[in-house]
């Protein structure tokens, strides 16, 4: 079985490393002090190019969100560089970090994190005050983001007010609403039920297809996988198999992601 | 086992103990400095000679105003603690899933409140007895007087009050958390985070209604208060601008931020920009949730003010003229009736008022070594002369509440008043048989003064109609508090006999110079050593001087007990639920970090949320001091002639001083929360 799955590493990724809008080059994280060092990412390489749908899966512990944290610069890495339309993030001070996270990135979380005294109208619009677009712009961008991905109705609502579904689907219009040219979304549906989990993720689709938006998800949820164009497998701290859905049918892809999963279970518990 | 789990938790919540720990400290060191200012030894020095009933007004005030004081500190201690216990709910929720009993944890937070509440108040009356020391300097230091044997001051009065008071807190405080604790479900407890961001949302159209009602109802307590006047307290029209200051201002508190969400969202080119709809709702949505809170501070902000501002002017125009009022350095007052009395019953001789300069001059050998000069003043009352008869001829009036309408006008012999002006420096006046002179010093007789000489009005006396003079002479004819001089005329001698025949004397004033300072001490003890019958008053200049600056210390230490207790205690509580509200929103912080705001555009939006929430209960208690100030210094300062702008810009001073001071560290704190938050995730 494993020789199927079994791809090194550094062959990963569809784009080369010149024309990826993002590539991560051997990143390491290491957590602890002396002694007691725990390898979160060890080595992991990965390229995206402009208008991919790509998932990142892995079981707990793997280092997803690791990663995720240091390409959304919320985390640096102890080694290694992550380039952004060829620009060493990694390097960045901190105030031109911020400006990078409001210029070049869009998230979606998996609370949605929508700031629960503002209504969703708010909520999109606070995305681009900050970048300062100009007021006048504003509720014209954020009405036709709305009307795009169907939350109109959500727009004078606080989000106490909202469904989960709503809430997730006001933060994707939040994260793409700057036109950013890497959207993050970390486990968006890991609180929605199927139903709204569907929505969701067709959501997502559309902003890829039809927006032109490239998404990074990290997910442990392979129905969620099988939304994108290909799924990067995680498991200590490195980059494990990939699955390219290429001309596969959703169900295809979806069992060709589940075996992947279900070795890597394997494998855990081997381990365990 | 509970008490080291106390002690424990207080060391590594060192950081919310702080505001809670720091607040009582300040209330003890205050509440027992200011307590303590009545037992200084200066204070004794400067009343021991006055009046009692003064020195028993002030203590009666001050007693007063402790418990006011003890109140509002016992909200603020309870405050500051039901913040602490409301930031520790999953810690107590955490004791319980542990299989702690609902009495064991009330014990650790018991042991907790004891533990915190023994050490504020040792250190707390530590601190209060080192300032109540300065202020013993600076009582001093005020009103220039030596202190030449300075002796450590300690009150036990003070001690004792400062004691009760706060153990009455404490106990206060740990009832109310062992029921806060006991009444509570563990479910809430384990999601107190979650429940504490619960967002309060009104409809706006209720709170424009309300707004404009909250706006209608204040312009009536405004309009009732100055119908009032402010002078006349507990009549009718206070009552009702007093309710409806206080309806129209939690009412206004309550449809504020709804009112003003309204307003801004709409001008989208001004809301639409930066971290404006964030900070804005921010700031609304914590005055939608404590809207009662910022009611008190408001109200507490205006008394503060306008008690400060009008007692430091009330104080200035009681004292400020004791110069003028005092122009000789010893007033003998003898009054008719009392010689003639009580001296019979001493067994001595009948005494005639009009002998005492002789009395004394034969009874006190060293007379003429004590007393440069001496001068006798007679007061005749005109029988069938009355004020009430003048006001009605002249058309003027006496601003007084007490009514002038049967005071009989009082005269003075030329010759005797002559020698009044010369001891004063003052040229002598001339008047022919027929004239008189007005003359008068007190502020409230001057209009009747003023008609008299200036529209000629004739003085019947026994001796026939007397013209006056066309001129008020402001004089002083005797030491006294304040000027009291209210309209006595002067009448050339000839008239005195007949007045004589009529026994129409009232009093007689014996004014006295000294040869030099020292004299005061040895003049008093050989007036009393002269057995002198008859004189029933002795004021002297080193008295009333005293008297006043004893009088204006209790107010200004009133002013500034009250003023700095208020503004410290509702600042305060402002920088408490700021600072709560920043802790409470680190989420919200963290999120705006990721969507790429930096430290500095944080840094704007708190910054502004800390002006914006420490401005609107200051505003609005400003617009009402100022209306209050305005109507009673028409109603009352324009009488005493007092300009009330020192003390309204020294009042200003104090807010601007204390409030500035407490919004720049409550924004640094809260600058310093959410650096430290963000950090703790990256």
């Amino acid at each position: 079985m494993a020789e199927t799955f079994a791809i090194p590493p550094q062959q990963a990724g569809v784009a080369s490393a010149n024309s990826a809008l993002l590539s991560v080059e051997h990143v390491e994280k290491v957590f602890g002090g002396r002694g007691n060092l725990t390898h979160a990412l060890d080595g992991v390489s990965l390229n995206i190019a402009q208008g991919e749908f790509i998932a990142i899966m892995g079981p707990s512990g793997s280092g997803k969100t690791t990663l995720l944290n240091c390409i959304s610069t919320i985390d640096r890495p102890s080694n290694g560089r992550i380039l952004v339309k060829g620009q060493d993030i990694t390097k960045l001070s901190n105030r031109s970090l911020a400006k990078f996270r409001r210029e070049e990135l869009g998230f979606i979380f998996q609370d949605s994190n929508l700031l629960d005294t503002l209504t969703g109208f708010e909520n999109i619009a606070l995305a681009l005050t900050i970048k300062g677009e100009r007021a006048s712009q504003i509720p014209e961008r954020v009405k036709e983001i709305a009307h795009k991905l169907g939350v109109e109705q959500s727009m004078n609502k606080y989000p106490s007010q909202m469904s989960g579904g709503q809430r997730q689907r006001v933060a994707a219009a939040r994260a793409i609403v700057c036109d950013p040219s890497l959207i993050l979304a970390d486990e968006p549906t890991g609180a929605l039920d199927s139903h709204n989990a569907t929505v969701m993720l067709e959501t997502l689709e559309g902003m890829n297809q039809n927006m032109g938006a490239t998404i990074l998800m990290v997910t442990h949820d392979a129905y969620a996988a099988s939304f994108t164009s290909r799924v990067l497998f995680l498991s200590d701290g490195r980059i494990f198999n990939e699955v390219h859905r290429g001309t596969l049918s959703r169900e295809e892809y979806f069992t060709r992601i589940m075996e992947v999963v279900t070795f890597l279970g394997g494998e855990a518990r081997h381990a365990g | 086992m509970l008490g080291k789990l106390a002690l424990r938790n207080i060391r590594r919540s060192v950081r919310d103990y702080a505001i809670y720990f720091v607040t009582l400290l300040i209330a003890i060191t205050v509440f027992y400095a200011f307590n303590s200012v009545s037992d200084q030894q200066v204070m004794h020095d400067i009343t021991e000679s006055n009046r009692a009933n003064i020195v028993e007004f002030t203590g009666y005030m001050m007693g007063v105003f402790s418990t006011v004081v003890a109140l509002v500190l016992g909200f603020l201690v309870i405050y500051a603690n039901s913040l602490l216990i409301r930031r520790r709910k999953r810690e107590f929720g955490m004791y319980f899933t542990l299989g702690m009993k609902a009495g064991q944890v009330s014990r650790i937070i018991l042991y907790e409140t004891v533990l915190v509440g023994f050490v504020s108040l040792v250190l707390g009356l530590g601190l209060g007895i080192l300032v109540s020391q300065l202020l013993s300097f600076v009582t001093a230091w005020l009103f220039g007087i030596p202190m030449p044997n300075y002796q450590f001051e300690f009150s036990m009065n003070a001690f004792i009050m400062t004691l009760i008071c706060f153990l009455a807190i404490y106990v206060v405080v740990a009832l109310f958390n062992v029921f806060s604790i006991r009444r509570c479900k563990l479910i809430d407890l384990i999601n107190a985070d979650a429940r504490n961001q619960k967002v309060a949302i009104r409809n706006p159209w209720v709170c424009l209604f309300l707004f404009a009602a909250s706006i209608a109802i204040l312009a009536v307590a405004y309009w009732q208060l100055d119908v009032n006047g402010m002078v006349m307290m507990f009549d009718d029209h206070f009552m009702i601008a007093t309710v409806l200051m206080l309806v129209g201002t939690l009412l206004l508190f309550f449809s504020l931020s709804g009112f003003l969400i309204a307003i801004v969202t709409r001008l989208r080119s001004f809301y639409l920009r930066k971290l404006r709809p964030f900070t804005t709702r921010q700031v609304a949505s914590k005055v939608n949730t404590s809207f009662a809170s910022m009611w008190i501070v408001s109200v507490l902000l205006f008394f503060a003010i306008t008690t400060f501002a009008t007692g430091m002017a009330l104080c200035e125009a009681f004292t400020g003229k004791i110069q003028e009022a005092n122009p000789y350095d010893a007033t003998l007052i003898s009054y008719q009736s009392y010689s003639d009395t009580e001296t019979e019953e001493d067994g001595r001789a009948a005494f005639d008022i009009r002998d005492t300069e002789e009395y004394l001059r034969t009874h006190v050998p060293d007379w003429d070594e004590l007393v440069a000069d001496s001068g006798r003043l007679d007061y005749y009352i005109l029988p069938e002369m009355y004020f009430g008869e003048v006001t009605a001829a002249t058309g003027a009036t006496i601003n007084s509440n007490a009514s002038v309408e049967y005071v009989n006008v009082e005269v003075v012999g030329l010759s005797q008043f002559n020698k009044q002006l010369e001891m004063q420096g003052k040229e002598p006046v001339e008047l022919g048989e027929d004239q008189y002179l007005v003359t008068n010093s007190m502020e409230v007789s001057e209009p009747v003064a003023k008609a008299m000489a200036e529209q000629g009005y004739q003085l019947e006396t026994p001796a026939g109609k007397l013209t006056p003079l066309p001129e008020v002479l402001n004089v002083q004819l005797g030491d006294f508090d304040i000027l009291s001089n209210s309209a006595t005329c002067v009448v050339p001698d000839s008239v005195l006999p007949e007045l004589e025949a009529l026994d129409a004397r009232s009093s007689a004033f014996l004014n006295v110079v000294y040869r030099s300072d020292e004299t005061e001490e040895v003049f008093m003890d050989r007036i009393i050593d002269s057995e002198l019958a008859g004189v029933t008053n002795v004021l002297t200049r080193a008295q009333m001087v005293g008297q006043a600056m004893g009088l204006r210390m209790v107010i200004t230490y009133l002013a500034l007990y009250i003023g700095l207790v208020l503004l410290v205690a509702t600042a305060a509580v402002l920088a408490i639920q700021l600072l709560s509200l920043t802790i409470d929103s680190l989420s919200r912080y963290r999120m705006l970090s990721r969507l790429g705001c930096d430290m500095r555009m944080l840094g704007r939006s708190l910054f502004a949320q800390v002006v914006l929430y420490f401005i609107f209960p200051l505003a609005v208690a400003v617009c009402h001091s100022a209306w209050a100030i305005w109507v009673i210094s028409r109603s009352l300062f324009e009488v005493l002639a007092t300009d009330l702008l020192p003390s309204i810009a020294m009042s200003a001073g104090f807010v601007l001083l204390i409030y500035g001071g407490y919004l720049l560290i409550t924004y640094f704190a809260s600058r310093a929360t959410v650096t430290q938050g963000l950090k703790e995730t990256a």
